[in-house]
């Protein structure tokens, strides 16, 4: 269940004033005449029609102009400055930044290599979409915080909690989850070596340490005991497997694991 | 999470007109997100519209997000604690800045949390994030610490709000005579030392900024000889109970000038003036006078029920950073 | 393919080699557990809970919870509560955000009332002592008084409590997280008004449960299957983590106190030991096993007492009541040890119990380093080396639960049987003890666990699964196997007693005879199936000792872990990889009891304001020590208990180790900085 606030319930406060509702029939704000409210503001239909233009629609040539990315592109370019030629279906005002939502829209993400879309709102984070929307449960639910790295991601080859980012955020780069790391039932090196040495037990913590493994060793091909003990700082394992996962990442490297003593 | 739509800015400056957007009650900045969507989880923030500065940069395509400009350290909002922690040129520039942001929280957070984000972040009290707790800080009548939990809590301060301020790179940025600069009000910038208040003068939020305001990016001046010293419970993730921080000018082994702070002590990044004085002249080798000097810290402390080990721990993270700053190897690894 | 890291414990078990038969599906994320199971058309589930230690209800707005867009249905019996956590009723809703959403615009109401949170609220100061004791201590040349205080720990299982229920209108399934896949079935029929031939419980995986998962559906799953039933859809509910903090059970916290009269040689003449166990709200589950019975301490008289306050209630953890137990003990001993000035290793080699664990203790020494050990407190350096250590042991259990192997026509053999895995590898050591048992490689059996629809096994507590299930499969595979050999015995026209079966080879008189693939393809098109045999009872019960080598920071109390050797014997070993891997997980866990975990309770409001991982701290990566874990195979027979001894010694070792390192003993739990400091003052932490 992602995006939980505690199920306490609120004291008797003052709540927050709620959103701002144009009156019925009042301009949207934005200076072009129509007479839609806050919540229709984003299009129902992903074409933008030379009607909807007019009427105060910024074209969809010169959004993906606007933020620099070309006319062709379908949103899958690598890269930092590549985002929203992903974001279709949204409104656009000609004074200011694209605003999306509150409603759902279809975005398009790339997951493993895959573009996937999905209709998500913006307070939606990576890691229930990937869960929910796409079936890829291997990146797990289990603080919902960012505390435990059990939902590790790589976003651009950088480990990341998915439960802290936006979806939304997500546009534009290229995630990669644990099941992405196997290609074509191969398994990972690191994968491998885990099993060997049985660096799991549960296994629930075990697709965000796999993950965070295959960070350390993207950034550190040969890394110290200490290189992964801060690499994998970020991860929690409650049945207690840190011992053979460490053997793990320094076979994994080539090094030797830690070598127990033969006894007298 | 509530429904909120997002904005996409191109420039910090079309952040800071949608900050004061009037079609939106309560616009916010977003900018890694790490702490802002730990608000929205929790129900603390209601926001209508989320402001995503995420990759927002206010520097040019060729300026590096960490960089050094006229012989200071520059650094985008948008930089991430990573890229400070990794960034050759913090290392060389200011070593206590990238010490600070590669030893807060995790690989993961790193990655993402921002250096504006890292300053402007909410702080951690228990109290506050419960959203059952009507404290002080959300227009309570009440700080629960006080009579409550407060082992992390503040040991400097009068209250009537008494917690930490969480930020690593607050006080680092001190030390290094910081500069934060902004856009969306009247000014261009303000010191670091101005960015935050003491709750005596408004304890509904921390900083300074005006509504409108949006960071776009740090300068702080060359402090080559600066380190950082933290004590943790846990050396995994996790909060450090005293922080310290140093800048130093040697002679030799003589300490010319100081500039000290600590982290984790009160409810702003606290300076340590008196302790500056005091190592004033000092040598380094001067074990009993460092000592002495470092004592100093918990001058005017006031430590609450449960937290008074910590005017035990500031002294010794004190005088670890200044051992640090001055590259000297201590019997402890740091 | 091996792994040569351990030396030690080559040749220890049946298996030394074989890898953890789900560690694919594991590590590439395939995996399903039940919260990964979001099924078409499920309603999500949240209990509602009340925010306070203790509260009354003053009512809570329904209609607006009810109007937001998915929530299909609300149910609140508001009630005064008395602790953070509890429910007071649901909210349902088509999507995880309208459920949430929904329980945010119920806007409940409470008035706080007063709490106790902790045992001293109750327990002010100690009794006078027992007039036995008083004899013993008056005429002893020793004597040790001390409190020694451990905290609330809570399971922190990573996986959450909870279920999926895939329901159809007259079937269902159940996902659930458990421990217990029968007692799920066993407790579910009412709920979801149908019987119990009519669902089906799996659990294939389960993110941990360390005994909090035991015992029945649980609230949870319970409330999702009546939601299930009377909507006619399926139905998802999981805890988040504060809700697992606040009300899937916890380890007691404890006060004991002891008194014990002893000789300055070290023999314990005994005294009395006075113990309370924090039982949050309810009566009772807060005993310690103080005395343990591992050590000669003479003649202890012993009186417990449960202290209630406003906090959810106890589960079995892990070996219940023993940690704490162990804490106290293994310390009140370091202490009469440095009082009668012997070293604490000679001391527990004076008065342990058990030869094997004499034996292990003589071993550990060596391997620990116990030689460079220093006097108490006799260095001046800023971080300083301490060593300590501890005992353990666990009983036996009897074989039980049902098993059955199938061998096919076309020579795959299943193994099955309905008990879970619950990271402790059991579906491994059922597929090597089915292989070893007929006389063919593993690759060759596909293990079948986790479903109420196979042959019933026990829950997974009590260190009892091993020791049941292993003699159990065993035998219906000895009998498979026979069936097999009788079979082709009649076709071929030989004597049975003439054949056997190795290597995946039929042998006659010791020579090969058939291949695995031509004598199965004699069998008839159902193949053979058993689920009988007399299993094996296993006598005896399993032993260890743990050493923990630590330093300590002087200046600021931090504590850094070095070096833990455990040694464990749990009979016959049947997977060294899984065998290991539960020593060291509980290592890792009375470590991170020893040094962190403490579920901490306002004072006043009674609120857990640590139900996270940020502030409830379980230890990581950064924090570990190396640890060696070594099988004690030599003697061992039989199938024993292993998952629970190996938790058991490890924090009273690490207390233990930081007494050694600064000379003073810090007797509460956990050993945080503050006390350190504290205790290095000379102040009683």
């Amino acid at each position: 269940m992602p995006d939980n606030a505690p199920p306490s319930s609120r004291p008797d406060m003052s709540p927050p004033p709620p959103p701002v509702q144009p009156a019925a029939g009042s301009t949207c704000g934005s200076g072009c005449g129509c007479t839609r409210t806050n919540s229709t503001l984003v299009a129902a239909s992903t074409n933008i029609t030379p009607e909807a233009s007019a009427a105060g629609v910024v074209s969809r040539r010169f959004f993906m102009k606007t933020l620099g990315v070309s006319a062709a592109a379908t949103g899958l370019s690598a890269g930092a400055d590549a985002r929203a030629a992903s974001l279709i279906g949204e409104e656009r005002r000609i004074d200011g930044p694209p605003i999306v939502g509150p409603d759902p829209i279809d975005v398009t993400l790339s997951i493993n290599g895959k573009a996937e879309v999905v209709k998500i709102e913006p307070a939606t984070t990576l890691l229930h979409t990937l869960r929910m929307d796409l079936n890829l449960t291997g990146s797990k639910e289990i603080c919902d915080r960012g505390s435990c790295g059990g939902c590790s991601v790589l976003v651009d080859g950088k480990l990341v909690n998915s439960c802290l980012m936006l979806a939304m955020d997500a546009v534009g780069t290229q995630i990669t989850t644990i099941e992405g790391l196997s290609k074509d039932g191969k398994l990972d090196p690191i994968q491998e070596s885990f099993i060997r040495h049985d660096a799991l037990q549960c296994g629930y913590c075990t697709p965000g340490l796999v993950v965070a493994c295959r960070a350390i060793l993207n950034d550190k091909p040969k890394p110290s005991l200490d290189e992964i003990k801060t690499g994998l700082g970020g991860n929690i394992c409650r049945c207690g497997t840190y011992t053979n996962i460490f053997n793990a990442v320094l076979e994994a490297s080539g090094q030797s694991p830690i070598m127990d003593q033969k006894g007298v | 999470m509530n429904k909120f739509s997002m904005a996409q800015p191109r420039t910090p400056a079309e952040a800071a007109t949608l900050l004061v957007d009037k079609r939106f009650s309560l616009p916010m900045l977003k900018a890694g997100g790490i702490d802002v969507v730990d608000h929205l989880k929790e129900g603390l923030y209601q926001p209508d519209l989320l402001i995503n500065i995420r990759r927002t940069r206010a520097g040019d395509a060729g300026t590096a997000n960490v960089s050094e400009a006229g012989g200071k350290l520059r650094i985008e909002s948008s930089a991430t604690l990573a890229d400070i922690a990794v960034s050759e040129v913090a290392l060389r520039l200011a070593p206590v800045l990238a010490q600070a942001a590669g030893n807060a929280a995790s690989p993961q957070v790193r990655n993402v949390a921002t250096a504006a984000g890292n300053l402007l972040q909410r702080p951690r009290c228990w109290y506050y994030r419960h959203e059952q707790f009507d404290c002080l800080k959300k227009g309570g009548p009440t700080c629960f610490a006080i009579e409550g939990e407060n082992r992390y809590h503040a040991i400097f301060g009068d209250g009537p709000c008494h917690i930490v301020h969480p930020s690593n790179l607050a006080p680092a940025m001190w030390v290094c005579n910081g500069t934060i600069h902004v856009i969306g009000g009247d000014r261009a910038s303000l010191p670091i030392a101005d960015l935050f208040h003491m709750p005596e003068r408004g304890v509904r939020d921390e900083h300074n900024l005006k509504p409108g305001e949006v960071v776009t990016h740090l300068t702080c001046e060359a402090s080559p000889k600066s380190g950082f010293y933290a004590v943790k419970e846990k050396q995994s993730f996790d909060w450090p109970v005293v922080a310290a921080f140093a800048v130093l000018a040697l002679d030799g082994p003589t300490i010319t000038s100081a500039r000290i702070a600590a982290g984790a002590v009160a409810p702003i990044p606290w300076p340590l003036p008196n302790v500056a004085a005091a190592l004033k002249n000092l040598s380094l080798d001067d074990d009993v006078g460092l000592r002495k000097a470092c004592a100093l810290a918990t001058e005017g402390a006031k430590p609450m029920s449960e937290n008074g080990y910590k005017l035990k721990l500031l002294p010794v993270a004190v005088r670890r950073a200044v051992l640090i700053a001055a590259g000297r190897k201590m019997e402890v690894e740091a | 393919m091996p792994t040569t890291n351990r030396p030690i414990n080559a040749g220890s078990s049946m298996n030394d080699d074989t890898s953890r038969l789900d560690g694919v599906a594991k590590v590439t994320g395939a995996a399903k557990y039940g919260r990964d199971r979001y099924l078409p058309n499920a309603l999500y589930v949240a209990l509602i809970r009340c925010p306070f230690g203790a509260a009354e209800f003053e009512g809570c707005n329904e209609d607006a919870a009810k109007a937001i867009h998915g929530v299909v249905d609300v149910s609140v019996a508001g009630k005064e509560c008395s602790y953070h956590g509890q429910s007071i009723g649901h909210v349902a809703a088509d999507s995880p955000q309208a459920m949430v959403r929904g329980i945010s615009a119920l806007k409940v109401k409470w008035k706080r009332k007063s709490v106790k949170t902790r045992i001293s609220d109750s327990v002010k100061e100690n009794p006078a002592i027992g007039d036995k004791a008083k004899s013993i201590l008056d005429s002893a040349e020793l004597t040790h008084e001390a409190v020694y205080s451990t905290p609330v720990q809570t399971h922190s299982s990573l996986e959450t409590h909870g279920g999926a229920i895939d329901y159809t209108g007259d079937r269902a399934t159940i996902y659930a997280s458990t421990q217990g896949t029968s007692s799920v079935k066993d407790g579910l029929s009412g709920p979801l008004g149908l019987s119990q031939s009519d669902y089906e419980v799996v659990c294939e995986y389960v993110g941990g449960g360390f005994g909090s998962k035991l015992g029945g559906p649980g609230k949870e799953i319970t409330t999702a299957a009546k939601l299930a039933a009377k909507y006619k859809r399926p139905a998802y509910l999981f805890c988040n983590r504060s809700e697992e903090h606040l009300d899937t059970g916890n380890r007691p916290s404890s006060r004991t106190l002891v008194r014990v009269g002893f000789k300055k040689d070290g023999t314990i003449l005994g005294g009395e030991v006075r113990v309370w166990g924090g039982v949050g709200i309810a009566k009772g589950g807060g005993g310690a096993n103080i005395p343990s019975g591992r050590y000669q301490l003479g003649d202890i008289s012993k009186n417990s007492e449960d202290v209630s306050f406003n906090a959810g209630g106890p589960r079995a953890f892990r070996a219940p009541g023993h940690p704490q137990a162990a804490f106290a003990e293994e310390l009140m001993l370091d202490e009469i040890a440095a009082k009668a000035g012997i070293d604490p290793l000679e001391l527990r080699k004076k008065i342990v119990k058990d030869k094997i664990i004499q034996e292990m203790l003589e071993l550990g020494g060596n391997l620990i380093g116990w030689k460079d050990r220093k006097p108490n407190g006799s260095q001046k350096s800023t971080m300083r080396t301490g060593y300590g250590m501890g005992v353990t042991s666990w009983g036996s259990a009897s074989p039980g639960g049902e098993a059955e192997v199938v061998i096919n026509r076309d020579g795959s053999v299943e193994s099955r049987t309905g008990t879970q895995d619950i990271g402790t590898g059991q579906r491994t050591t059922m597929g090597i003890v089915t292989a070893d048992a007929i006389g063919i490689p593993l690759k060759m059996v596909t293990v079948r666990i986790g479903r109420s629809t196979l042959p019933p096994g026990p829950g997974s507590g009590g260190s009892v699964t091993s020791p049941m299930t292993a003699p159990t499969m065993t035998a219906a595979a000895k009998d498979a196997k026979k069936k097999l050999l009788n079979l082709l015995a009649q076709q071929l026209t030989l004597n049975a007693d003439d054949l056997d079966i190795k290597d995946g080879q039929v042998t006659k008189a010791g020579q090969p005879l058939l291949s695995w693939a031509d004598a199965c393809s004699k069998l008839p098109n159902e193949g053979i199936s058993s689920d009988g045999g007399k299993a094996e009872s296993g006598k005896g019960g399993s032993q260890g000792a743990q050493f923990v080598k630590l330093q300590v920071d002087t200046e600021t109390g931090v504590i850094r872990l070095n070096h833990v050797v455990a040694i464990q014997s749990c009979g016959k070993v049947i997977c060294r990889k899984t065998a290991e891997s539960q020593i060291i997980g509980g290592v890792i866990q009375g470590l991170s009891y020893a040094l962190f975990e403490n579920k901490i309770l306002d004072r006043n409001v009674g609120t857990m304001v640590n139900d996270n991982f940020e502030w409830y701290k379980i230890l990581g990566p950064s924090d570990m020590p190396h640890i060696e874990p070594v099988l004690w195979a030599k003697g061992q027979t039989g199938i024993r208990a292993l998952g629970e001894p190996p938790t058991i010694p490890t924090a009273g070792a690490t207390a233990c180790a930081l007494f050694n390192a600064i000379g003073h003993p810090v007797r509460n739990l956990p050993l945080t900085p503050d006390k350190v400091l504290l205790a290095l003052e000379g102040g009683v932490a």
